[in-house]
């Protein structure tokens, strides 16, 4: 008897969730949005012209489809540096014989109590 | 412990004291600023910029705890404060190398790091407390001294 009660709250419970997530599904579709502010016109035509910059003493037009490679033409890229693994080995291997060192204390210690 | 003995504690845990304060005005200075970093010291704190004035606290207090126990040094309270000292270094060395640790194995874009990055992530410049680590480890041999 309880355990049917209980089913039965349940599948209410669940019914409830269907019917209100349909309900916020359903609002989000019919409620109209005008993102747009009232009253504003169509922004008038215009030509996107090219970006003009110096590099040095030449001229550069830059148009939005212009290609990216000639953007960087001439610039040199940084050098990445070389990281220092021979300097990182060193510290490691000090650090692994502290540690070996150390357990050996620990473990000398224990032996000798 | 032994007259020698506790003479070269004296002057070494005075020398360590010094080092340690110097390292901690230094580190301070470089909280209240952007940080720098000299050689293989590193006092930027890139990793963790809000911590860099707690170790400078940390480290002018090891400072002072090396220095107040430098008299009667083999008196066992004195030796407990130089003990103190020690310990601080070592928690803080001890985050630091951590940190290295665990930052060395994942990769930057895979699961785990390759040998070269692995080893990498261990070269210098090194914070100032990693530097006491070794030093501060003398005191070991007064504990042992008084067991």
């Amino acid at each position: 008897m309880k355990q049917g009660n209980e089913k039965c709250k349940v599948q209410k419970s669940k019914a409830v969730a269907i019917v209100l997530m349909s309900l916020l599904a359903l609002s989000t579709a019919v409620i109209s949005v005008d993102a747009h502010m009232p009253g504003a016109k169509a922004p008038p035509e215009f030509e996107l012209e090219p970006i003009s910059i110096y590099d040095g003493d030449t001229l550069l037009e830059i148009t939005i489809d212009s290609p990216d490679y000639e953007l960087f033409e001439g610039v040199e890229e940084p050098e990445e540096e070389e990281p220092d693994v021979m300097g990182g080995a060193i510290f490691f291997s000090i650090l692994v014989t502290g540690l070996i060192l150390l357990l050996g204390l620990v473990y000398s210690r224990k032996e000798a109590t | 412990m032994k007259e020698g003995e506790e003479k070269f504690g004296q002057i070494y845990f005075a020398v360590l004291g010094v080092v340690a304060l110097a390292f901690g005005v230094a580190e301070l200075i470089a909280s209240a600023g952007e940080g720098f970093t000299w050689g293989i010291l590193d006092s930027s704190g890139a990793s963790d910029p809000l911590f860099l004035p707690w170790k400078a606290i940390i480290l002018l207090a090891a400072g002072m705890f090396y220095l107040s126990s430098v008299n009667n040094f083999a008196e066992v309270h004195q030796l407990a404060k130089a003990v103190m000292a020690s310990i601080m270094i070592w928690i803080v060395a001890g985050m630091a190398i951590w940190a290295r640790i665990a930052s060395s194995i994942p990769g930057e874009e895979t699961w785990f790091n390759s040998l070269e990055g692995f080893l990498a992530s261990y070269a210098p410049p090194y914070c100032p407390e990693m530097f006491l680590l070794p030093f501060s480890l003398v005191i070991v041999y007064y504990i042992l001294k008084e067991e």
